[in-house]
């Protein structure tokens, strides 16, 4: 009776590492995974804003090249290009809102928003004019909006180790 | 000589006047350690009595060269001399049960304002809830593992709360969310759905026997019924994976790490441990290292599984926290 205790008691303990062994390795190699993985996080978080800025960026050229266009001489259809430049900037806007940035640039993105929202307001008092005169001269506010939202780009650019902006607005 | 014999007579003590009972060839100082459940009615905070008596297995046979955690742990505390340090401790870790219930709290005296439950609720409750339990399946273990027991009365609170935070998600969750349907089809229109409200039900029954004149009246049968716990586990991590899928989150949004915010891949990190502390081979080998002193083997054989629980912890603690900021700032994020 005692020999067969003691010739089970060895097995049980051997069954009972065997089971902690496999799930620490298994364990272990996740965290081994998680490492960088995590680190890789601030590239993903860089991958997540071009993926919201290039397409914003490609409409955005496009209508900024009608308005550049239609400016001197058609008010509708310069009107059209700006409120379809102030879609963009607003999905953008939005699109910018649902990405969790780490601490550095988030105050960066909230002031990029804020610099875009300005933009957006005299883009829409543009919409709101009655002659191409009074609508070009409202360009160089919005220009200096513009401005505005480059410098913001480029630091949050900066933030996001991406290159400076080439073409495009964000 | 015929075995019993010589049991007889190694042990010759006269035969147990209780029905059913015998010595069995050892006498025990202590009848009651292999009892189903304790004899007395029991206060929360004595852990001793609160505490579900574990098999002999898991007490040391030997005596403790230096004095237990848990019997310092049960001195009056110097700064606080009118209570016990066990007593501190466990107001303390108690204290995290409530949080849910604090981030949610402006949610619901606002009535809903900016729809503030009906985006972030579930990610609040849901989690909070979530969280609660994984704390209540996790104290067995730890005691296996540590051999404390003074914050054994963690499990009954976290369990009790992990029922009320359940059903106050659920009753959020039919009055705010968006699912089309009425009521029914705010708890039971999608598939997830059914099984969170499934997992609301079986707690009731749980929570409502979660008291000691309850485990008095339902004798062998309490145990029995608070087994349900592992369905419990079972049907919450069904909820995750039908919630989150099988596969990393994906799209424009996030923080970077979709990965650590999948919820089912969070439970199953959480649960490795927790279910391989409760199989019998390993609380056996635990034990058996603790006894002889070696508690070093167990820490280490049991880092990885450690490392992976604190991560994952830490990202469902990270979704309750910065959630429920934002709904205590009446900011939720758009879905």
């Amino acid at each position: 009776m005692s020999a067969l205790s003691g010739a089970q008691a060895p097995q049980r303990n051997i069954t009972g590492i065997l089971l902690i062994a496999m799930g620490s390795v298994v364990a272990a190699v996740l965290v081994i995974l998680a490492v960088p993985y995590y680190a890789g996080s601030s590239a993903r978080i860089a991958s997540l804003y071009t993926n919201v800025a290039g397409p914003a960026d490609r409409i955005l050229a496009a209508d900024i090249q009608a308005y550049a266009a239609n400016r001197l001489r058609n008010l509708a259809a310069a009107k059209s290009d700006l409120s379809n430049e102030v879609q963009a900037e607003t999905a953008f806007d939005n699109q910018l809102g649902t990405i969790t940035f780490p601490p550095a640039p988030d105050p960066h993105a909230d002031q990029l928003t804020t610099a875009d929202a300005k933009r957006i307001k005299l883009i829409k008092l543009q919409l709101q004019v009655k002659s191409l005169r009074k609508l070009r001269a409202l360009d160089s506010q919005v220009q200096a909006a513009s401005a505005a939202v480059d410098a913001q780009v480029k630091i949050m650019r900066a933030d996001l180790g991406l290159p400076a902006v080439s073409g495009g607005l964000y | 000589m015929s075995q019993r014999d010589t049991i007889q007579e190694q042990y010759p003590y006269p035969p147990s006047p209780h029905p059913g009972g015998s010595y069995q060839g050892a006498y025990q100082e202590a009848p009651y350690q292999d009892a189903d459940y304790p004899q007395a009615p029991y206060a929360d905070d004595d852990y001793r009595e609160a505490f579900y008596p574990e098999r002999d297995e898991e007490r040391p046979q030997q005596k403790p060269k230096r004095r237990s955690v848990d019997a310092w742990m049960a001195q009056k505390s110097t700064t606080l001399p009118r209570f016990k340090r066990r007593s501190i401790a466990l107001f303390f870790l108690r204290l995290p049960a409530f949080v849910p219930w604090f981030f949610i709290l402006r949610g619901w005296l606002s009535l809903n304002t900016k729809d503030v439950l009906t985006l972030s609720e579930a990610d609040v409750l849901g989690t909070g809830g979530e969280a609660a339990f994984l704390i209540a399946v996790s104290i067995t273990p730890l005691i296996t593992l540590t051999g404390a027991r003074w914050y054994a009365p963690l499990r009954r609170w976290y369990g009790i709360f992990f029922a009320l935070i359940g059903i106050s998600d659920g009753t959020t969750a039919a009055i705010t969310t968006s699912f089309s349907g009425g009521v029914f089809g705010r708890l039971a229109g999608h598939t997830f759905l059914v099984t969170g409200f499934l997992i609301v039900l079986i707690a009731v029954p749980i929570l409502l026997t979660a008291n000691t004149p309850a485990q008095r009246k339902l004798g062998t049968y309490w145990k029995k019924l608070q087994k349900l716990t592992y369905l419990l586990w079972g049907m919450i991590a069904l909820h995750l994976a039908l919630l989150d899928g099988f596969h990393p989150f994906d799209g424009p949004q996030g923080d970077g790490d979709p990965v650590f915010h999948q919820r089912f891949y969070q439970i199953l990190a959480i649960s490795l441990p927790l279910v391989l502390l409760r199989l019998p081979p390993v609380k056996r080998w635990v034990t058996e290292k603790r006894a002889a002193g070696q508690q070093w083997k167990v820490w280490c054989a049991f880092a990885p599984m450690a490392a992976l629980y604190v991560l994952a912890f830490a990202f469902i603690l990270n979704e309750e926290i910065f959630t429920g900021l934002q709904v205590l700032r009446l900011n939720p994020p758009a879905n």
